[in-house]
Parts: structure tokens; C-alpha cells; sequence
């Protein structure tokens, strides 16, 4: 009741300074952030306000302004947890953790000087903190302090000389002192201790083509492009504390995400399961759990995820998409049909929806109505390589053999498994052209490319098409 | 000369409302959060009756939802609000006073959509500009008639885009003497299929561009007669796409052929260099200009070329998301570029701004190429929730102090005019009161337009450049302006519209000269690769060169400060 009257007088927002400052007695501690709670998921509302009233009761408690200082954190919201954790760190300047968040916090903001003045606050009350060390290197590297990150960099490594981060440090120091070999060496230490780690190789290219080593520069630059967000972790139980504090959805919805780009079917559908019990309304979760339970087999729970999202909106193409996508698994192929249009009605610039239909309707021999289809997923994604495979084969069964060349010419890259069947189609469009010429290598570049890859059948097709060929000289 | 100002009088006085330039941008914001809404939109400087100074084009936005109404509207613009894109003639010739009337109706130029962007440029080398706007939905192709009024030819130019498009940008990219468009589109949304998406709190909020798939961007090159032919395809353009927001288009590798440098948001930045045959290729991952210095994609908006640290090349300014900072990318000079934003002191000020508008411009004519950025946030800011409209940042201005120095902010110091936080979207940047100095406008996301009038010159020297293409197109779009000063480095820059956020800047190639009083040559390097020279001993002018009315030039271009020639 009394939260009810004081929130009235302090209007919607979250008055901290309203509330709190007749008891502060705190001329020395940083205001208390306003922050107005309306909108927020009713768990973090919930959890925020228990915060706050751990601060109202005890303002000068460090650990309840810690922790009101965490729980914005975790949410994203550094500058309200800011002055918390000042707060906390000024009222307990003993304790580790609250200098650490601060310093956390400010690098996170861009104050990278006073980051580095907290992480120093940590190291003098433990200072073998390996983590604070780092962060501390890091936070002067990007003030551009470079000789004393240098410092930190190297007192990790004296601790322990397998920290890929440090090495990774030490040669981005050197990138920026011109010293380019040194800078090299660091790199390659860095990914012979962490070959995953993307930011090492994307420099590591950078400065090998500064040498003059393109063609290394590139694959490192292409690893790079794999490997973006993979870096090497250190063993660090102040941020695992943190990312527990965070009980919202799209953590979980984010969570779950990436475990399904990392494969793993099971705990990406857990996460976005936890995610809906959360927030039963998180759409995206219920869209995504469509295709997630339709790859794991699991139709029913699949098509019941479908029936949520479309009793809460009906307008989402993205969940016609899946649905379709499942009821071809399913060879429920008119229904899927129908998915995909319905798709297409909402988004006409869905590429996947165009090329889906297109496959689905061309079976039933709509070939024009296919090609258009095919032709629309590439006008949206010109680069859709099975979009351009299969127009260029109905165009070849429509004897428009240049214009099939040219969408053929488009599947040959990248290369993988796909490439010697594509190669085989372009080559041998060429020799229905009449061109032997171009036609003959391509179907030799796809046979060689089918036997390394073990892909026995394709190979015998093409091997009996040169024969044919050969006697036909 | 700058420090004996700074502190003093104010570099840049805000003159939009008494010179008439009255604008409110509307977001059509009803309360769904439609992402198109936070984005808009762009302003072009241009002179479109050619009276010989600048006039002023809105882009303005319009409810999303075709069911809606304007009562609906979260923030109902103001009274005598106008809908559509506005066109503003600037009075300055023949009255001698910065003044502007709103001319659209007489023009035609009132298009009312959802608009987004606005490119400048003579599509049919008449003599005068034509503007290209970009929209969620249908683009449209103004021609310019010469009689002050505008018709729309989109249908016959065969330049339409039914899909979201933002930045766009014209070049000679075939060097045939006519020009080319860029079109950056973004990501698929489309009303009907808006998502919902939510801060990590839970709340409702605008979407990243994640939430959609990208959109490929569109090359159409101009065949002389009217219309274009849509080359996406055949030029390669379309063998990469990424949710493209700006644009900004250059010889970034000193091979003589226009490049187009593409920001990205939320995906790698892309590099198409000319290969000289009609194709482009992606090249920049291998040019280090697709990520930041870790290897990761950033939220590009807006993005803008020149040569910031005057050694004959063109280095790249992108503006992203807070938390991310700007990124400078330095140029070698053969088109590789290094992550240059901390050594030179823009990773630390920039970081918390949400960066759309940008241009490189000498506003204080030392001689060197200053930054401006119009930042405004994307999603709610947690501490101005309270506030009616929570996105607002401040606008910033940073001061090159040279390549030991680096670039020092100095909008808090400098103009007070910056310290009044917007939505800042589009910039544009062009000399509005013909004072030989380079003033800049800002449109801002639901909220009125801002003039920067600058009064920064103090006693330096100037030259402003006017181009007249005869078998190059009109305005030398394209064309490497250099100028040689007597016991000075010669400085180049590059004629064009193009770059910054949505926006079309001064056609007119600027030359801050700092103490110099004289030039001894000024070269043109035009988009066919001619060369011409002038000679010319006066300083504080504009002067038009005229293609063909020079000395050809057969030495390469000086080369500024220690560069290897060109």
C-alpha cells in the first residue's frame, strides 16, 4: 500500500530520488536512476521492484544497491545500473564483485578510462583476478593506451600463457604500433590456442594481406566469416551470476536461437519452450518452434505451435512459411501449397515462400506459373542458387537454352555437395546448345568434382554422357 | 585560426524557422511500432531552378496502416501541417536574403508516401536536376521540366522498386557520360506482415532488421534516352545482399572507375568495385571495409566518402548503433582499408550516438574535411521513457585536427545549436547563403527540420567549385576536383550528391583553403578519365569549369602529401 501511494506521487516512472532521498543522508553517493517499469514483462517488473525495495528499506546497503545495480544488467539497462554500482562500490569498496559490474558497466558505455579505474580497483583487492586483468587490458586498449594494456596483456600471460584473448590483444596492439610481423605472430598464437577464434582470424587476414599474402589473408578472412561470434571464454563466475539474473524471454528466445544455428535441436526447442512459459505471447518463439519441432519429428507439437500463433495473429508470413515447410515433410503437398500462398499474400518478397510453391506446383506441371514463381524468389534473393537451378531446368525443357546457361552459371558457387550435379546441368545445357567446347569441360570439372566426393551415381551418368559424346566425335 | 573561435561566437547558428523553412517530419506512428516508422527520413540540397543557390526537398512520412486515420496518428503533427514531400525555393538570388517559400504545389513534387530517401542528379544531362525518391512502396523519377515544375517518369524510366527502399545514389559507373542508379533496399517488411518484437525487458519496441529478411539492391544504368535498364543481375550487384541503408560511391581503389560502397545493417558492409566491363565484384571483406576492427558486422546507416586525411584517396565514414560507435576506415590509397575510428579518436565519442545522416565537410575552410553526424536512436532510450517521444539524441560535430591529432568532438564546446537532442535521420550538406562556407541541414524522425547556418569561416580562404559536364554528365558527377596551392599540398575532392543517409548534398565541390591565397592550377580528372586544367590566381569564389574549356592535362594528378602518384 505504501509502494501504491508513493508510486501515485512520483507518477508513472520509478522515482528513486523521490523515494528515497529524505533517508539517504548520501550527499556522497550518485543519484538512484529513474526508471519508468511500465511495459515490462510482469516476472522482470516483478523482480525490478524487489530490487528497489531492498534500496528503499536499506539505502545504504551496499549489497541491496548491488543488486538493484545487477538486475538492471542483466535487462541491458547499464546507465541505471550505473550509479548502482557506484553506489554499492562506494559503500563497500572491499567488495570485488561491485567494482568489477562497475567496471563491466562502463566499458559497456563507452567509458572505457573509468573501466579501467575499476578493473584497477579489482586487482588491488585480488590481484591474480584473471578476468579483471583481462577486462582491464581490453578497457585500455580501447582508451588507446597502448603500452599499458600491453602491461596488463602480458601480466595474463606471465599467469598463464595459453589465453588466446591475451595473444589476440598483444597482436592488435601490435597491428596498431605498425610492428605487422609481431602482430602476425600474436594472431596465429592466439587461434593455435582457440582456432575458432573469429576476431583473431579476421585480423590475422586483415594483416596478411597488408604483406601481401592474399590468398592465406582470404581463408582466413573466410574463417572469419564463419566463426564471427566464436571467441574463447574464460571461466568467469561474476558473469555467469549476471546472465542468471536475467529471467525474460528473449534471453531465452535468443538462447534458443543460437542453439539451433549450433545444431542442437533439443535445447534450442527447450529454450524456446522456457521462453513461452515466460511469455506465452512471444510470437517469434511459437514461429520458430514450428520448424524446430517439425525437424525434430514431432508434428503434432509442431502444428499446435502453428494454432497458437495464428489465433494470436493470423498475419504472419513467417508462420505460413514454416507450416508449409512442415506439411511437406508431412507430403501434405496441397495443403502446403496453400501455405505458401497464403505466405505470398501477406509478403510478396518472401524469396523461400516463392521457390517452395514454385517446386510444389511444378510438379503438378504448372511449368510457366513455376518459372514465374522460381523468377520472384531470385528478384528477391538473386543469389538463390536452388531458385536458379531449377528455372534453368524448366527453361531448358522450354529449349530456351542461353537464358537457362545464364541461371545455371549462378549455382556453381560455393562449393559443396551441390556443385558437381549444377556443373553437370550448366555442361550439359552447353552441349544441348550445340557448344561442345564449353560444354565438355564442365562436365569433366563435374565428374571429377562427383568422384571426390564419392558421389557414385552422378559420376557413372556423367562419365556415360562423355562417352557419348566421345563416340559422337 | 579555429581555436581563437572556439568558446567565442557560436560555429553554426539554427536558422530553419526564420528562414522559413518550416518542416515536421510525420512518422505515421499509431501505436504498432511498425519498424519503417523510426527510419525516416532524407532531405536533399539541390538547385532546382538553377538560379545559383541551393533550394531544399522533404521527404515526409504517412500513416502505415491504410485503415487508419490521422486521428489515430501517436503524434499528430502539427497545425498547418502539410501531407507529402515538400520542395523549398530558396529567395537568396535575386532578393540577397536566406529565405525560403514552399513551392511544391507549383512544382508537382508533393508525393505522398511513406517516404524514405531522395537522390539528385541530371538524368538526362538538360541542364537541370532531376530528384529520384525512394519509399516503403513504389519509387518515384521527378523529371525536372526547366520551367520550375517536375513529372513524374517513373513508369517510362523503368526505375520503380515496389519494395523498401532507402538510400539511393547517382554515378557514371560505365563512364558513357550519362548516370547510373544505385537503389539500397532494406529488409521485407511490409504491413500486413509487421512482427511484434520486444526490448529484453519485455517491452513492445522497434525491430532490428533481423526480424525481416534483406532485400538486394538494384543497379539501373541509364541508357541516354530516357530510360534505364534495370542491370542488378547482369553488373553482379546482385550476387550479395544485406539490408542496405546507405550509399556513398567513389574510385575507392584509384583505378580511375567509380566503386559503390554499401552500409549494411546488422551485415557485412559491401565494396563493389568496377571491373571496368559493366560488372562489379564484392570485395570488402579482402578491403577490410565490411566489419568493425573484430570482425563483426555492424549496424551501418549511414555512410560517406572523402579525403579526410588529404592523401589523394577516399577513406569511409559509417554510422551505426549505439554501443557500437562509428567506423573510419582508412584507405592505402589502392583500396584497402584499416579500422582507423580509435587511432583517430571518433571510437569513444561516437559510441553511444546512433548514427544515421554523415558527411565529410570543411566547415571551418582549413583546408582539411571535418564530421558531422545526425544520431537518433532506434529503440526506446530506458531513461527518456517518460518522455514523449524517447529516441532523442544529440547531434555531433568533430573538429580534424589533422592525421597526428585526430578528429576531436567539439559540438558541446562549439555549437550550442547541437545541444538540443532530435531524431536526427537525414543530412545534407551545401553552402545555402553562398558564403563560401558549407552550412548543414538535418531532418529529424517526428520533429522539424534543422538548419545549421555556418559562421565557422572566419579568415580562411575558400573556392567552391561549379562543374559543367559536356561529354561527361552535366554536374561532373563523379569528376576529381584538385587544387594547387602555392607552397601548399594540392587537395582533392570529389563532385557529388551522394553519401550521408537518405540525403542529397550540394552538387558544388567545396576547397577550404586555410591561409592560401593562391592557386596555380585547379584539374579536373572527370568521370571519363580526361583530364583538364585551369589555371587561376584568386581565391573566395565560386567559379563554374566548363568540360572542354580547359588545357588538357597530360601529367597524373599532384599528388597531395607524400602519396605515390596516381
Amino acid at each position: 500500500m505504501a509502494w501504491a501511494v508513493r508510486h501515485a506521487l512520483c507518477g508513472l516512472a520509478f522515482a528513486y530520488a523521490c523515494l528515497l532521498a529524505p533517508a539517504l543522508h548520501a550527499q556522497t553517493l550518485p543519484e538512484l536512476p529513474v526508471i519508468a517499469l511500465e511495459g515490462f514483462e510482469p516476472d522482470i517488473k516483478e523482480q525490478l521492484q524487489k530490487a528497489r525495495d531492498r534500496v528503499q528499506t536499506n539505502p545504504r546497503d551496499a549489497e541491496a544497491n548491488g543488486w538493484l545495480g545487477l538486475t538492471l544488467h542483466a535487462y541491458d539497462l547499464y546507465e541505471s545500473a550505473l550509479p548502482c554500482y557506484e553506489r554499492a562500490h562506494l559503500l563497500a569498496p572491499k567488495e570485488l564483485r561491485w567494482a568489477y559490474y562497475l567496471g563491466m558497466t562502463q566499458a559497456s558505455l563507452g567509458k572505457q578510462r573509468e573501466a579501467a579505474t575499476a578493473f584497477k580497483a579489482v586487482l588491488k583487492l585480488e590481484a591474480d583476478h584473471l578476468p579483471a586483468q583481462l577486462r582491464l587490458a581490453d578497457a585500455l586498449l580501447a582508451d588507446n593506451q597502448l603500452s599499458e594494456s600491453q602491461q596488463f596483456y602480458e601480466l595474463v600471460l606471465k599467469r598463464n600463457a595459453n589465453i588466446a584473448q591475451a595473444h589476440y590483444g598483444l597482436g592488435r596492439i601490435a597491428t596498431a604500433n605498425g610492428k605487422a610481423n609481431d602482430a602476425v605472430s600474436r594472431y596465429r598464437k592466439a587461434l593455435e590456442l582457440f582456432p575458432e577464434f573469429g576476431a583473431a582470424h579476421y585480423a590475422l587476414g586483415l594483416a596478411l594481406r597488408d604483406q601481401g599474402l592474399t590468398s592465406e589473408a582470404q581463408q582466413h578472412l573466410s574463417l572469419s566469416q564463419q566463426l564471427k561470434l566464436s571467441r574463447p571464454t574464460l571461466e568467469d563466475p561474476l558473469i555467469m551470476s549476471l546472465a542468471e539474473m536475467n529471467a525474460g524471454a528473449t534471453k531465452h528466445l535468443k538462447r534458443g536461437v543460437l542453439l539451433d544455428g549450433q545444431g542442437q535441436l533439443p535445447a534450442a526447442i527447450a529454450e524456446h519452450e522456457q521462453a513461452l512459459e515466460v511469455n506465452p505471447w512471444l510470437l517469434q518463439a511459437h514461429i520458430n518452434l514450428i520448424s524446430l519441432y517439425g525437424r525434430a519429428n514431432q508434428p503434432e507439437k509442431a502444428q499446435e505451435h502453428y494454432r497458437k500463433v495464428i489465433g494470436i495473429n493470423p498475419d504472419l508470413p513467417e508462420s505460413y512459411y514454416n507450416y508449409g515447410v512442415l506439411l511437406v515433410g508431412l507430403q501434405q503437398n496441397k495443403e502446403a501449397e496453400q501455405a505458401f500462398q497464403k505466405c505470398l499474400q501477406l509478403n510478396p518478397y518472401y524469396a523461400e515462400a516463392h521457390h517452395n510453391y514454385a517446386v510444389l506446383i511444378e510438379r503438378e506441371g504448372r511449368l510457366d506459373e513455376a518459372a514465374s514463381h522460381y523468377r520472384k524468389a531470385i528478384e528477391n534473393q538473386p543469389g538463390y542458387r536452388l531458385a536458379h537451378f531449377h528455372l534453368g531446368r524448366i527453361l531448358v525443357n522450354q529449349d530456351k537454352l542461353p537464358e537457362a546457361i545464364k541461371h545455371f552459371e549462378q549455382t556453381l558457387q560455393p562449393e559443396d555437395s551441390q556443385t558437381p550435379l549444377f556443373t553437370y546441368a550448366l555442361g550439359a545445357t552447353h552441349i544441348r546448345a550445340g557448344n561442345r567446347e564449353k560444354g565438355i569441360p564442365y562436365l569433366r570439372e563435374a565428374l571429377k568434382r562427383a568422384t571426390s566426393l564419392q558421389q557414385t551415381q552422378l559420376a557413372a551418368s556423367i562419365e556415360r554422357d562423355l562417352k557419348l559424346l566421345e563416340q559422337a566425335k | 585560426m579555429l581555436s581563437s573561435s572556439l568558446g567565442q561566437t557560436p560555429l553554426f547558428r539554427e536558422v530553419a524557422a526564420e528562414t522559413g523553412l518550416q518542416f515536421h517530419h510525420f512518422t505515421g506512428a499509431t501505436g504498432e511500432f511498425y519498424m519503417p516508422e523510426i527510419m525516416g527520413s532524407g532531405v536533399a540540397l539541390f538547385d532546382y531552378d538553377r538560379d545559383g543557390d541551393l533550394d531544399v526537398y522533404f521527404v515526409q512520412g504517412t500513416l502505415l496502416d491504410e485503415k487508419k486515420k490521422l486521428a489515430d496518428a501517436r503524434y499528430a503533427p502539427p497545425a498547418n501541417w502539410k501531407p507529402g514531400n515538400r520542395l523549398f525555393r530558396n529567395e537568396l538570388i535575386p532578393s540577397g536574403k536566406l529565405r525560403f517559400v514552399d513551392v511544391t504545389a507549383q512544382a508537382g513534387v508533393g508525393h505522398i508516401s511513406i517516404g524514405m530517401g531522395v537522390s539528385v542528379g541530371d538524368i538526362d544531362n538538360d541542364g537541370d536536376l532531376d530528384l529520384y525518391l525512394t519509399n516503403l512502396g513504389a519509387n518515384v523519377l521527378y523529371r525536372n521540366n526547366g520551367n520550375g515544375t517536375f513529372t513524374d517518369v517513373t513508369r517510362d524510366a523503368g526505375v520503380d522498386d515496389p519494395r523498401w527502399s532507402t538510400s539511393a545514389a547517382f554515378l557514371d559507373y560505365d563512364r558513357d557520360g550519362d548516370l547510373d542508379l544505385y537503389v539500397c533496399n532494406y529488409v521485407n517488411f511490409t504491413v500486413r506482415s509487421h512482427k511484434r518484437c520486444f526490448a529484453p525487458t519485455g517491452e513492445l519496441d522497434y525491430c532490428t532488421p533481423a526480424a525481416y529478411r534483406p532485400l538486394p539492391d538494384r543497379l539501373f544504368r541509364n541508357d541516354g534516352k530516357g530510360a534505364f535498364t534495370d542491370v542488378t543481375q547482369s553488373s553482379g550487384i546482385g550476387s550479395v545482399l544485406g539490408p542496405g541503408l546507405g550509399v556513398t560511391c567513389a574510385d575507392f581503389n584509384g583505378d580511375g572507375w567509380p566503386d559503390i560502397y554499401v552500409a549494411n545493417d546488422g551485415a557485412a558492409n559491401l565494396l563493389w568495385l568496377n571491373k571496368q566491363d559493366g560488372t562489379f565484384v564484392e570485395s570488402g571483406l579482402l578491403a577490410g571495409a565490411a566489419y568493425s576492427m573484430d570482425g563483426i558486422a555492424r549496424a551501418g546507416m549511414g555512410a560517406t566518402a572523402g579525403d579526410f586525411d588529404n592523401d589523394g584517396d577516399e577513406d569511409i565514414l559509417v554510422t551505426n548503433l549505439a554501443r557500437e560507435g562509428s567506423t573510419l576506415y582508412r584507405n592505402d590509397g589502392r583500396g584497402s582499408f584499416r579500422d582507423a575510428t580509435q587511432e583517430f579518436g571518433l571510437a569513444q565519442p561516437s559510441f553511444l550516438s546512433t548514427g544515421f545522416g554523415v558527411g565529410w565537410f570543411d566547415y571551418d575552410c582549413d583546408g582539411r574535411l571535418d564530421l558531422f553526424a545526425a544520431n537518433g536512436a532506434v529503440t526506446i532510450i530506458a531513461a527518456q521513457k517518460a518522455t514523449p517521444y524517447p529516441f532523442q539524441q544529440r547531434n555531433q560535430l568533430f573538429h580534424n585536427e589533422g592525421v597526428s591529432a585526430g578528429l576531436r568532438e567539439i559540438s558541446a564546446t562549439a555549437v550550442p545549436a547541437l545541444q538540443t537532442p532530435g531524431v536526427g535521420r537525414g543530412a545534407a550538406f551545401g553552402d545555402l547563403d553562398n558564403d563560401g562556407d558549407v552550412d548543414v541541414l538535418i531532418s529529424n524522425n517526428n520533429g522539424t527540420a534543422r538548419l545549421l547556418l555556418n559562421d565557422a569561416r572566419a579568415r580562411n580562404h575558400f573556392l567552391t567549385v561549379r562543374l559543367q559536364g559536356v561529354k561527361d554528365n552535366r554536374d561532373g558527377i563523379g569528376a576529381l576536383v584538385t587544387v594547387q596551392r602555392k607552397g601548399q599540398p594540392p587537395l582533392q575532392r570529389r563532385a557529388h550528391s551522394d553519401g550521408s543517409y537518405l540525403s542529397a548534398s550540394d552538387l558544388r565541390v567545396h576547397f577550404g583553403l586555410g591561409a592560401s591565397t593562391e592557386i596555380t592550377d585547379i584539374i579536373v580528372q572527370w568521370p571519363s578519365g580526361e583530364k583538364e586544367s585551369w589555371p587561376q590566381t584568386t581565391v573566395d569564389k565560386q567559379v563554374t569549369l566548363r568540360q572542354q574549356t580547359g588545357k588538357a592535362w597530360k601529367p597524373p594528378l599532384p599528388a597531395p602529401s607524400g602519396k605515390p602518384e596516381k
